[in-house]
């Protein structure tokens, strides 16, 4: 695959590469050869596209197809080459004589490659420059040619753990001297727990079974009371050390893993908010509040509790396989018999238990999701009196949920006797072969009592590491993900060196504008608009032609595909995201409130206004009067959706939120819908206060809203297809005109902009 | 895409009356043809052409699924280049002989939902689940992400769609051999 835009080639097999060469005609060049993964008739086959600048070819992967009459097309018999999305899979058609024919099929894995193939064959039949640009999604880990989970996504599989374990690291290296600390003090933990046994051995074999030996092994003492007295003192000195250092480390692990997890989020939230809309328009809300509270919890978890865990075990497994060779290598070695037995049958039995650990939790959270839903649309659920249905739908839920409990653990308890089974054999061997030893003594009773104590020690731990396999794996996808979006890059990001832009006159220019959601179904097509300062424009048309997508640039929510679009001249692209930002106010149909009171909701944007400010503000959106009878005023506290406010005050709040932003263009979108004639005129003079002077973009369905308009611009299925004031548009006798009779004859009340005498028309003047 | 097509005649848009718009107030719809009054047939071989018996021709439309996977088989729409119903098909057995091939045949065309009939593996990993299965057109491999992807629509009826978009369905997984069955069962 070339990076140039005027050919694009994939790797053809030899045979069909033979093949083509053959077919070439004398002079004639490949432009474009791409493989598919459906066949014409549906199946998921290889097929090949062959483009020259002269006709198109289709091939099958062992070269078979292109001799065949209908498997080629010369440009000369075609007029035009498009996509067609259909479901499931796509196609490309060309346009003979005046029918459409399919030229190859594609599933939608491969969409937008052949969105840019389309693009080319079109240009070629048209004899236009070629230009094919555009990303094609990786699909596919480049290392291991794995599926991606999802297009340029990261490879779970190749995500090493160690790298991540490094990444995680480096955010505690700020905490460098108390990581040294911790691990010093598990050091010394270690050391401390294995004193006890060793303590007990001498205890039993010079002071219990043979007190002459203290004697003479102790010169200085010569009592055994006198010695055991030591001892004891000892043991229980190393017992309260190690009592103390478990508290001092424990308290570290987990101010320490807090501190990194506390790093972790606010890198992640951070990049949560820069991230572009096309980044969210992708993903569920619900997964990505997921990775904030879940992941990061599974990561703290895992750093608090499972690392020191690991680190302090492992020492002591060192440590007390250390000491169990030096004792006896006999007797070590008849000991880890069992181990491998407890790592196979755990392996076999893990397998199971994930399984049934999975069903569970898929359950529970399909549980949840339900309850969830329930409550956030309780209001549905009475209004349609569905709360049987909704019980008996939990009820079964729910009795899912024990199946799949009693399931895991069912299978949870078999592993666990299993393992305590395989670990009390070891033991079995051990008095066994060690009792031998004592009678034969060869062995001393005190060594056969650490041996046995440091067993357990040993075996405990050896229990649990199977579990912290899975924990450190959810700990790590959890990793996984919440880096994944740290490391995404905002798609709309500044340029190096944007272009300051404090003051703007808010001259908007759309030329040849382009645009997709989705690569391969673009939404935008041709849109040239060049709107003066000041100027108001009406956007109208049927739903779903685009208005909202073309507000969406101008925010620059999204980058355009192609053409420019500029703000006073300058291309919208190198204008700091800030500047333009705060050059724009945007007041939608549905808006968002956060938390907080009236005021403090109103003063969103400048925070430093003052609630004189807010209520002028306020008393130019015409949503004064009703705030200030509400019990609590100003300070009314407005939940996230602002539930406690009506549709029309909701739309209101959200104009003297613009007001105080004081914006240079302003965005309507659809501000004015669902409200009653009354609160609509009350809004519309708000508008019309809000709109003095400003550039603005005004959306609305009912067309009598859009009678101050300067010019209105009628989009059709993403195409601008009238502009013009409303007098013009209406003697077009076009889409407007259509527009404006249905809506005429179904709606009497809403006269619209061409009738003078109207009524509604003098209502400006009104301020109530 | 069709801008070099001739254009039917119209029907309903120079009549407000049956212009629907988001004024609230409803005007009587207009009734699309049904079944016994239409006839649907090639021509040519690559366009799709309507005809309302004695009365007019729209020269190119496109049938729909209503409800493609609950009712693959009935509820049939016929929209025009400006996606307006022209004609609704309850019953596909309520067509002649050849409208009604023409018509599966578009469907068949439009909606692309393989059959699983052997799940090969299922391997999940960090919430997102790779499967290797062999469909009634052949033999895939895709990748799934997130429970809300994988939808029973019955007991035993599985949906799919892939991370790209693709579609695949169980019809009914129990009937698949015991290995396919197995693998569905535990990781589904
Ligand atoms: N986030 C998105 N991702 C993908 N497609 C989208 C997205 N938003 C809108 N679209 C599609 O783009 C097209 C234009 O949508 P847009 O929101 O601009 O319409 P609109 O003119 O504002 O309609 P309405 O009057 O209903 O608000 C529609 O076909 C819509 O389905
Ligand atoms: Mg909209």
């Amino acid at each position: 695959m070339t990076d140039n835009t005027t050919t694009y080639e994939e790797r053809m097999p030899d045979a069909l590469a033979d093949r083509c060469r053959e077919a070439l005609r004398e002079g004639e060049s490949v432009r474009i050869a791409a493989a598919t993964d459906l066949t014409e008739d549906l199946r998921f086959e290889e097929r090949w596209l062959v483009v020259t600048d002269q006709r198109l070819m289709r091939f099958e992967a062992n070269g078979a197809g292109a001799a065949n009459g209908n498997a080629t097309i010369e440009f000369s018999d075609a007029k035009s080459a498009a996509v067609e999305e259909l479901v499931g899979s796509g196609r490309i058609n060309v346009v003979i004589g005046n029918e459409e024919v399919e030229v190859i099929r594609y599933t939608p894995s491969e969409r937008a490659k052949f969105a840019r193939i389309a693009r080319g064959i079109d240009q070629l039949i048209k004899k236009e420059p070629v230009n094919m640009q555009g990303e094609v999604d990786r699909t596919r880990c480049d290392r291991c040619r794995r599926l991606l989970p999802e297009p340029n996504g990261i490879c779970s599989a190749c995500t090493n753990r160690l790298a991540m374990m490094r990444r995680i690291a480096r955010y505690a290296l700020p905490f460098k001297g108390r990581l040294a600390l911790m691990v010093f003090l598990s050091l010394l933990f270690t050391l401390a727990e294995l004193g006890p046994p060793y303590i007990m051995r001498i205890i039993i074999d010079d002071v219990l079974v043979e007190p002459g030996a203290a004697e003479a092994g102790d010169a200085t003492t010569g009592d055994p009371f006198t010695f055991l007295y030591l001892l004891v003192g000892a043991y229980a000195v190393v017992r309260l050390v190690s009592f103390v250092l478990e508290i001092f480390k424990d308290r570290l692990s987990v101010w320490l893993g807090g501190r990194v997890i506390v790093s972790v989020r606010e890198d992640l939230y951070e990049n949560l908010s820069r991230l572009s809309m096309k980044f969210y328009n992708k993903r569920q809300v619900g997964s990505l509040i997921s990775r904030v509270s879940n992941d990061t919890e599974s990561m703290m978890w895992f750093l608090v509790d499972g690392v020191p865990y690991i680190l302090t075990n492992l020492l002591l497994l060192v440590g007390i396989l250390v000491l169990l060779f030096v004792t006896s290598w006999q007797l070590t070695l008849l000991v880890l018999i069992p181990i491998p037995l407890l790592v196979i049958g755990g392996g076999f039995f893990w397998v199971r238990l994930i399984r049934a650990f999975r069903t569970k939790y898929y359950r529970w959270g399909k549980l949840v999701g339900m309850a969830g839903e329930m409550l956030s649309s309780v209001r549905v659920v009475k209004t349609f009196v569905q709360e049987k249905r909704e019980m008996r739908r939990f009820r079964s839920s729910n009795e899912g949920v024990f199946q799949g409990d009693y399931e895991s653990e069912k299978e949870a308890a078999v592993f666990f006797s299993t393992v305590s089974m395989l670990t009390s054999s070891g033991l079995i061997l051990v008095w066994f072969y060690g009792g031998s030893a004592v009678i034969d003594d060869t062995f001393t009773p005190g060594a056969l009592m650490m041996f046995i104590a440091y067993l357990w020690m040993m075996y405990e731990p050896l229990r649990w590491f199977g579990e912290l396999n899975t924990w450190s794996s959810r700990a790590m996808s959890g990793a996984e993900k919440v880096f994944e979006i740290v490391d995404t890059p905002a798609e709309t990001e500044d340029l190096d060196d944007p272009v300051e832009m404090k003051d703007v006159r808010g001259e908007v220019e759309f030329s040849d504008v382009v645009f997709a959601y989705e690569a391969g179904k673009p939404v935008l097509h041709d849109i040239n608009l060049h709107v003066q300062p000041g100027e108001m424009i009406g956007l109208v048309g049927k739903s779903g032609s685009g208005k909202t997508t073309m507000t969406n640039l101008l925010c620059r929510f999204y980058d355009i595909d192609e053409g420019g679009l500029t703000i006073d001249g300058v291309p919208i692209r190198d204008i700091s995201l800030e500047d333009l930002r705060r050059q724009i106010g945007v007041v939608l149909q549905d808006s968002y409130f956060f938390s907080g009171s009236v005021a403090e909701n109103i003063r969103y944007s400048s925070p430093d206004a003052s609630i004189e400010q807010v209520m002028r503000a306020a008393r130019t959106a015409n949503a004064h009067d009703f705030i200030c009878a509400k019990p609590d005023g100003y300070d009314t506290q407005i939940g996230e959706n602002g539930k406690e406010l009506s549709g029309g005050e909701k739309q209101r709040i959200a104009i003297a939120r613009a007001i105080i932003h004081d914006p240079r263009i302003l965005i309507l979108d659809e501000a004015t819908s669902s409200v009653d004639t009354h609160t609509e005129k009350l809004i519309q003079e708000a508008i019309a206060n809000l709109v003095k002077g400003r550039t603005t973009f005004a959306i609305a369905h009912r067309l009598s809203t859009l009678r101050r308009a300067d010019r209105l611009v009628v989009l059709d299925a993403g195409k601008i297809v009238e502009t013009g004031t409303h007098e013009e548009l209406l003697d077009m006798k076009g889409h407007f005109y259509r527009m404006v009779e249905t809506q005429r004859a179904s709606t009497a009340v809403m006269a619209v902009g061409g009738s003078r005498g109207d009524p509604n028309r003098d209502a400006n003047g009104h301020k109530s | 895409m069709s801008g070099e097509i001739e254009m039917p005649e119209e029907p309903g848009v120079d009549a407000p009356d049956t212009f629907e718009f988001e004024t609230g107030i409803e005007n009587a719809p207009v009734e699309p043809y049904q079944a016994h009054e239409i006839r649907v047939f090639r021509a040519p071989a690559h366009t799709v052409r309507m005809t309302v018996t004695g009365e007019r021709s729209y020269i190119r439309v496109r049938p729909v699924n209503a409800s493609p996977m609950a009712h693959s088989d009935r509820y049939v729409s016929l929209l025009d280049i400006k996606n307006e119903e022209v004609a609704f098909i309850r019953d596909m057995n309520d067509l002649d002989e050849e409208s009604r091939k023409v018509i599966e045949e578009e469907l068949a065309h439009r909606y692309l939902r393989a059959t699983i009939e052997c799940v090969h593996s299922i391997q999940m990993e960090y919430g997102v689940t790779y499967w290797d299965v062999t469909t009634d057109r052949g033999k895939r491999e895709f990748v799934i992400r997130g429970h809300e992807n994988t939808h029973w629509a019955s007991d035993t009826r599985l949906l799919l769609t892939d991370v790209d978009g693709n579609r695949f369905e169980v019809i009914d997984y129990t009937q698949l051999d015991p290995n396919s069955v197995r693998l569905i069962e535990t990781n589904v």
